[in-house]
C-alpha cells in the first residue's frame, strides 16, 4: 500500500520534472547571439544587472550598447540574460567579454558586489560601475549625472545622462503644475492587495504620489513599506483611492479576487470603486520611467484633468527640443 | 547489509566522482566544450574553482549526515533538523537589518551566519542535555523548535525591512550558491575544518560502529557514550554551519550521500564515512553541472540555484531509496 503511494509520488515527480526540462528546452528561442555585432566599436559594450540601470540606458539611448541584462529585465529586449545583481552568471558575463558591468547597491560601493565579479573586474576583465539604488526621485537624478558615481560617468556619456535628467524632471515638473490646487484624495498605494502590503513614507511612490495630487492615506506612518490588517483599513487608513501597484496587471473586473480584503468595509473606496492597477511595466522601478507612472497615477487621481496632464507630459520633449534645433540653427 | 562486491563498489563511486568531475570541466553555463577566445583560461579556471568549492561543500554535508545519523541512530536523521541552516539564515537577516539601520555597506553576512550557526547549536547542546547526557528525543525537539523560532524571526526581520536588496540578498541565499565567488582563504580554511573532523571520526569508526548498539551495551564494550555523542554533535554541526557558511543551506546531500554509501558499502562507519564523502562531492558538482546545463539550455534565462537543484534531484532519489523501508510500520 505504502509502496504504490510511494510509486504514484515518484511518478508524478519525475512527469513533473520532465515538464520542467521540456518548458526549458521549448524557451530556446535562438541560437548563441553574437552582441558586439550591432554595437558601435567606439562606444563600450554593456552588461547591466538591473533593471532600472537597463531602463535608464535605453533612454539614454544607448540601447545598442547593452550586450546582456539582469534576469529581472523585460525578456522582450531578446538578449542573454547575465543573472541578477546578487547572483550573477559570471560564466556567461565573461563569455560576452563586455567593456563594461554595472550593477546597483544601496550605497554605490564596490564592496557591496558579489566577490567574484568584483575580483574579475580587479583583473582588468571588464570595468565595474556600481550605481547607487535609488530610493527618491533626487536618489534617480543622481543616478544619472553624478560625476563619481553616475550612469553618465560610468559609460563616458555625461551629456546623455544629463538629457535623461532634464527632460526627466522637466517632465515631472510640468505634470505636477498641472494639479496644483487640486483636492487631494486619500490614496492608499498597494503593492500586495490580497495580503495588504502597502506603501507608506519616504520612499519614490510616495513622493510620485503627492505629484500626482493624492494624499497617502498611510501618511502618519514612518516606514517605507508595511502590511496592513483590516481593521487598519476601516478603523484609519479609510482611502477614497486604492491603487494597486502590478506592472503588466490585469484591468480589475467585478468580483476580482484582488480586492477581497476590502469586501463588507464600510469605508469611502468601497462605496466609489475606485480602486485602480497602475501597470505600467516598470511601475516598481525607481528609473527615468518613473515621469510615465506618475502620469499614469495622475490620470487614475484626477481623470477631468487627463488631458491636461498627458500634453504637459508631451510637452516636456518639445521644450528640451527647442533649444537644441536653435542650437542647430544657429551653427 | 552490503550488496556489492566493495571493489565494485569503490570503482563506482571513484567513477562516478571521475565522471562528474569531467563534466564540471566540460560545460558551464554558455554550453558544452572547452571555453575558447581571450577569456578561455579564466572561463576553465571559473569551472575548476566551481568544481573544487561544490565537492568541499558536498564532502562537508555528506560527512555530517554520517556524524548526525550516527548520534540519533537514525539513517534519516540530517544536520538540518537541528535548526543551523534557520540559525545561519537568521544572522544574516539580522547583519544585514543591522547594516540597514546603521546606513553601513551591506556584506555577504558571513560573520552574522558564523554567529547564527554558533548561537542555535549552544541552545541545541544546552537546551537537550539532561543530567549530563544528550537526550536524542529532546535534541530533535529542540532543533524543530528553534528552526521554527528562527524562521519567525527571519520573517520579522523580513516584514521590518520591507522590500529591497536585504529581501533579496536572504532569498538568493536561501536558495543555495556556489556561482558568486571564486575560492579563497575561507575555502582553505573550510577544507581543514572538513578534513579535521573527517580524520576524527574516522579514528572514532570503530566506536561509531558499537554506538549502534544500545547505550548501555556500548558502554558495556568499553565505549564512553556521552563522549562520543558531543564529538558527533559538535562534529554535525561544525560541518553543517561551514557547508551553509559556503553555499547556503543545501538539502538532502547529508541524507543521501550516506545512504547511497550504505547501499555500496555497507553500515561499517570507516568506509562509510570514506565512501559518503566522495558520493557527496559527486553529487554536488552533478547538481550543479545540471544547473549549468539548464543554462546552457538557454541564453534568455538565468542559473538555477545550486539548492533548488539538489532539491528536485534529491528528493525523488531520497524517496526511492526509503521505498524499502516504507510499510515496515504496518507490518
Amino acid at each position: 500500500m505504502a509502496n504504490a503511494v510511494v510509486n504514484r509520488c515518484l511518478l508524478v515527480l519525475m512527469l513533473s520534472l520532465t515538464l520542467l526540462f521540456a518548458i526549458a528546452c521549448d524557451q530556446q528561442a535562438s541560437g548563441p547571439s553574437d552582441p558586439s555585432q550591432a554595437v558601435p566599436e567606439d562606444q563600450p559594450t554593456i552588461v547591466s544587472l538591473t533593471p532600472a540601470i537597463t531602463q535608464m540606458l535605453i533612454d539614454m539611448g544607448k540601447r545598442d550598447q547593452l550586450v546582456g541584462v539582469s534576469q529581472d529585465d523585460d525578456a522582450s529586449l531578446g538578449l542573454p540574460v547575465c543573472g541578477t545583481y546578487n547572483q550573477p552568471v559570471i560564466a556567461r558575463i565573461v563569455e560576452l567579454s563586455p567593456d563594461l558591468v554595472l550593477t546597483e547597491s544601496p550605497m554605490g560601493q564596490k564592496s557591496d558586489v558579489p566577490p567574484l565579479l568584483r575580483s574579475i573586474a580587479d583583473e582588468g576583465v571588464f570595468d565595474l560601475r556600481v550605481i547607487p539604488h535609488s530610493r527618491s526621485i533626487a536618489d534617480v537624478e543622481r543616478a544619472l549625472i553624478d560625476a563619481e558615481v553616475g550612469l553618465g560617468a560610468a559609460i563616458g556619456d555625461p551629456e546623455a545622462a544629463e538629457r535623461a535628467r532634464r527632460l526627466m524632471s522637466l517632465r515631472i515638473e510640468l505634470v505636477s503644475a498641472v494639479l496644483e490646487g487640486v483636492d487631494r484624495p486619500r490614496v492608499l498605494m498597494l503593492l500586495n492587495p490580497t495580503t495588504l502590503g502597502a506603501i507608506g513614507t519616504g520612499v519614490t511612490h510616495d513622493e510620485l504620489l503627492r505629484l500626482a495630487g493624492g494624499t497617502n492615506a498611510l501618511a502618519h506612518v514612518k516606514t517605507g513599506y508595511l502590511t496592513l490588517s483590516r481593521s487598519q483599513l476601516q478603523e484609519t487608513v479609510r482611502p477614497d483611492v486604492v491603487l494597486i501597484l502590478e506592472p503588466n496587471g490585469s484591468e480589475l473586473a467585478d468580483g476580482d479576487p484582488r480586492l477581497r480584503a476590502f469586501e463588507n468595509l464600510s469605508i469611502p473606496v468601497v462605496t466609489s470603486r475606485r480602486f485602480s492597477v497602475i501597470d505600467h511595466p516598470q511601475t516598481l522601478l525607481p528609473c527615468t520611467t518613473l515621469p510615465e507612472v506618475l502620469v499614469e497615477m495622475a490620470v487614475v487621481l484626477h481623470p477631468d484633468r487627463a488631458a491636461e496632464i498627458r500634453e504637459a507630459y508631451d510637452t516636456a520633449e518639445l521644450v528640451i527640443q527647442q533649444p537644441e534645433d536653435a542650437d542647430e540653427d544657429g551653427a | 547489509m552490503t550488496r556489492w562486491n566493495p571493489k565494485a563498489a569503490w570503482v563506482v563511486i571513484i567513477a562516478a566522482v571521475l565522471a562528474a568531475l569531467t563534466a564540471r570541466f566540460m560545460l558551464d553555463a554558455n554550453g558544452f566544450g572547452l571555453p575558447g577566445g581571450d577569456n578561455a583560461g579564466l572561463l576553465m579556471s571559473l569551472r575548476i574553482d566551481r568544481g573544487v568549492m561544490a565537492a568541499l561543500v558536498g564532502v562537508t554535508l555528506a560527512v555530517s549526515g554520517v556524524a548526525m545519523q550516527a548520534l540519533l541512530r537514525n539513517p534519516l536523521a540530517e544536520p538540518y533538523i537541528l535548526g543551523l541552516s534557520t540559525g545561519a539564515g537568521l544572522g544574516i537577516m539580522a547583519q544585514g537589518y543591522l547594516a540597514l539601520q546603521l546606513g553601513i555597506a551591506a556584506t555577504t553576512g558571513g560573520a552574522g551566519a558564523f554567529i547564527g550557526t554558533v548561537v542555535t547549536l549552544a541552545i541545541v547542546y544546552l537546551a537537550s542535555r539532561r543530567n549530563g547526557v544528550i537526550d536524542r528525543l529532546g535534541l530533535l525537539l529542540v532543533g524543530v523548535v528553534l528552526a521554527t523560532i528562527n524562521g519567525a524571526l527571519i520573517m520579522l526581520l523580513n516584514y521590518l525591512a520591507g522590500p529591497g536588496v536585504l529581501r533579496d540578498n536572504l532569498m538568493a541565499w536561501m536558495m543555495g550558491m556556489l556561482q558568486v565567488r571564486g575560492l579563497g582563504w575561507q575555502d582553505g580554511l573550510a577544507a581543514g575544518v572538513c578534513a579535521g573532523f573527517l580524520a576524527l571520526l574516522l579514528l572514532k569508526g570503530r566506536a561509531l560502529d558499537i554506538a549502534t548498539l544500545d547505550d548501555d551495551e556500548a558502554a558495556a564494550l568499553g565505549i564512553h557514550v556521552g563522549r562520543l555523542k558531543a564529538v558527533l554533535l559538535l562534529s554535525a554541526s561544525v560541518l553543517t554551519a561551514t557547508a551553509v557558511l559556503i553555499a547556503g543551506p543545501i538539502a538532502f546531500i547529508g541524507l543521501i550521500a550516506p545512504h547511497l554509501a550504505r547501499q555500496l558499502l555497507g553500515p561499517i562507519h570507516r568506509p562509510l564515512l570514506i565512501g559518503s564523502a566522495l558520493i557527496g562531492a559527486a553529487l554536488l558538482i552533478t547538481a550543479d553541472v545540471a544547473s549549468d546545463f539548464v543554462a546552457s539550455l538557454n541564453e534568455h534565462v538565468g542559473q538555477i540555484p545550486i539548492g533548488i537543484f539538489t532539491a528536485i534531484i534529491g528528493g525523488p532519489v531520497f524517496l526511492w531509496i526509503l521505498r524499502p523501508q516504507l510499510g515496515r510500520g504496518m507490518e
